[in-house]
């Protein structure tokens, strides 16, 4: 029966935001064969881009590249991770086709794996662990972790998403979650807008009648914006997709999509996501009426 | 008008009155024909908004609004926004809501016989499940006719047992605190005749549950147990069918009553469509739940030879009690265990 596909997170939000962070971690792959200028340039001018497409052409030559990297390098989680990374947001932001978006993801996680548990032994167990373990494994995390457990966590996230209709995926989610949460403790006292989004829409998937905590899900996005002084695009889409229409708050969701629309996407590192975000909101938009 | 003609106008109009009301209500209930505008029918459920269910249910509300042109919308409040069932279907009741998916103990002291297929220990298999129903769902769902409801299927999975220490026998679920719904009163008795502790909690209250050890025990189909992530705080699952969990979409007669004859197929046609698709594909699903928790470290028990016909034994004595108390009707339960009878000889159609 599958009545709940509860676990069926909002993709296209969760792949936006997965954009800047995938090819954010793109830069530390690079600087290990080109230079510090270069990969540095490269991603800005790739979050800059105002024409997704042009990414979309554009990154599967990165894939590629990333993949050579890994030949050369196999253990170095941090090369590991960026590949994942790279092939986690393609996957779910880009690839159109079910089968292609599940090799691809499926590529990222196999990557993601490997890096965490090349970074951090107790993850090379992670697979068949039971959760009440697996969160006591988490404790053994530092700072120095972190990059590798924000891919291996995005990741696994892109991976759900492509394989959303089976429950072996849908089983995993709340290991990311409390995997993000972790991330925020080790993540050297910097706040992270986009893993509050992320834990804003994982925290926003079950109902409050159903056992969840919705507003633990609305404080998250809510602190995701603050943090972006609201150029976060992304943050308020997936506040208005995950959160309002679980509640039915027509008002809220309607008042930050719009806000969404009104605002100039261009923003330093965040243009390209920022312009996905306007697509999505539009979209909510037009289904609004059918939707409340 | 002076005040004579309107005295006149007044009296006129007074006495006319009965006439004028017969014709309006003649035009009303004889004439009526099916309106022209939308009918928006409101329906509730506690089920996610990014369910597939839900998603299921939006394309089929798409689909029925555009092959009637607009004059049917279904709109489907998710995630239990209209509060749990027995608020639902005041609130259909009183013409707050339409409809609503319900399970077969929201209908318990209305429609005792929806509890049937529900009875503990007495399906061993997917397989004997399929027959039965297949000769006992008409008349179910007829029974909901008489509730002014009308149904489009059933969907359900079977409840399994799971646990934090492993279950494999009788004894070892005896004196064990196990949850189960508020107000399910049929399993309350039987979890006392198993001589079981249960407790009755609501769902938002079982991973806490769980977790402090106010339970040991939860029943519950696998799907539902990883959709609420509550595989997170339990160990063990014990492969063996407790009981059949079934819910269904049921609209409130009244307002179906208010649509076409024409729009009326459409409806029940794209929703029973739908019932039967998630119905064909249940026990995949079932099995697909059974293994994302052996995935995640989850140890699947089989029950010790000869364990499940003690609980079937204790169970048959049970459920006949409860059907001689009233519970539900006597002829239609030993209608069930002959169908039942006939997939387990070979003699069934």
């Amino acid at each position: 029966m599958n009545i709940f596909h509860a676990a069926n997170i909002q993709h296209r939000i969760v792949s936006i935001i997965i954009v800047s962070l995938l090819i954010t971690g793109c830069v530390s792959a690079l600087v290990s064969t080109v230079t510090n200028d270069l990969a540095a340039n490269l991603t800005t001018a790739v979050l800059n881009q105002n024409d997704p497409d042009t990414v979309r052409d554009g990154a599967p030559a990165y894939l590629l590249l990333l993949d050579s990297l890994v030949e050369e390098n196999p253990e170095d989680p941090l090369i590991l991770s960026s590949a994942a990374t790279l092939y986690a947001t393609y996957g779910t932001v880009f690839a159109t086709d079910v089968k292609r978006a599940s090799r691809l993801t499926e590529r990222a996680r196999k990557y993601s794996i490997r890096a965490m548990c090349n970074a951090y032994m107790p993850a090379c167990e992670w697979n068949g662990m039971l959760f009440a373990d697996y969160q006591k494994t988490l404790d053994g995390l530092k700072t120095k972790d972190a990059q590798v457990v924000y891919s291996y966590g995005l990741s696994s996230l892109a991976w759900i998403r492509v394989h959303s209709a089976d429950y072996m995926a849908i089983a995993y989610l709340p290991y990311v979650e409390a995997l993000f949460d972790r991330y925020l403790e080790i993540n050297d006292g910097l706040d992270d807008a986009t893993i509050h989004t992320y834990l804003g829409i994982l925290k926003s998937l079950i109902p409050a009648a159903l056992g969840g905590d919705p507003e633990e899900g609305r404080a998250h996005f809510e602190h995701a914006i603050h943090l972006s002084n609201g150029k976060d695009l992304s943050a308020k889409v997936e506040f208005a997709n995950s959160y309002a229409r679980l509640l039915y708050q027509r008002d809220l969701h309607d008042r930050l999509l719009n806000e969404v629309l009104a605002a100039n996407p261009e923003s330093p590192r965040l243009t390209l996501t920022n312009t996905l975000a306007q697509q999505h909101a539009k979209e909510l938009l037009e289904t609004a009426d059918n939707y409340f | 008008m002076n005040k004579d003609n309107t005295q006149a106008f007044g009296l006129l109009a007074i006495r006319s009155l009965p006439t004028y009301l017969i014709t309006i209500l003649v035009f009303f209930f004889v004439f009526r024909v099916p309106t022209a505008e939308a009918v928006d029918i409101k329906i509730a459920t506690l089920v996610p908004n990014q369910s597939q269910w839900m998603q299921d249910m939006r394309t089929a509300a798409q689909l029925i609004e555009q092959k009637t042109d607009g004059r049917v919308r279904l709109k489907f409040y998710g995630g239990g926004v209209q509060g749990t069932e027995d608020k639902v279907l005041q609130k259909i009741k009183i013409g707050q809501l339409h409809g609503g998916t319900f399970s077969a103990t929201d209908f318990m002291e209305d429609y005792g016989a929806i509890n049937l297929y529900g009875l503990p220990f007495v399906f061993r298999s997917w397989n004997e499940m399929r027959y039965v129903r297949e000769h006992m769902d008409p008349v179910l769902e007829d029974g909901f006719a008489e509730l002014n409801f009308v149904t489009f299927g059933i969907a359900g999975s079977f409840s399994v047992v799971l646990s934090n220490e492993p279950v494999s026998t009788y004894a070892d679920m005896k004196g064990k605190k196990v949850w189960l719904p508020q107000g399910d009163f049929v399993s309350y008795e039987a979890m006392r005749r198993l001589q079981l502790s249960p407790v009755a909690l609501p769902l938002t209250d079982v991973l806490t549950g769980l977790q402090t050890g106010l339970l040991d025990i939860v029943t519950i189909p696998p799907e539902f147990a990883v959709a609420l992530q509550w595989h997170t705080r339990v160990k063990y699952v014990t492969n063996m069918p407790v009981a059949f969990a079934m819910s269904f979409l049921a609209i409130n007669k009244r307002t179906f009553d208010r649509l076409s004859v024409d729009d009326q197929y459409v409806v029940s046609k794209v929703l029973s469509d739908v019932y039967l698709k998630i119905d064909a594909n249940a026990p995949l699903e079932f099995q697909n739940a059974m293994e994302a928790l052996k995935t995640i470290g989850v140890t699947q028990i089989e029950p010790q030879v000869g364990q499940f016909q003690e609980l079937e034994e204790v169970m048959a004595t049970f459920n006949r009690d409860m059907a001689l108390q009233g519970a539900y009707p006597v002829e239609l339960y030993d209608e069930m265990l002959g169908f039942l009878t006939e997939i387990r000889d070979g003699t069934g159609q």
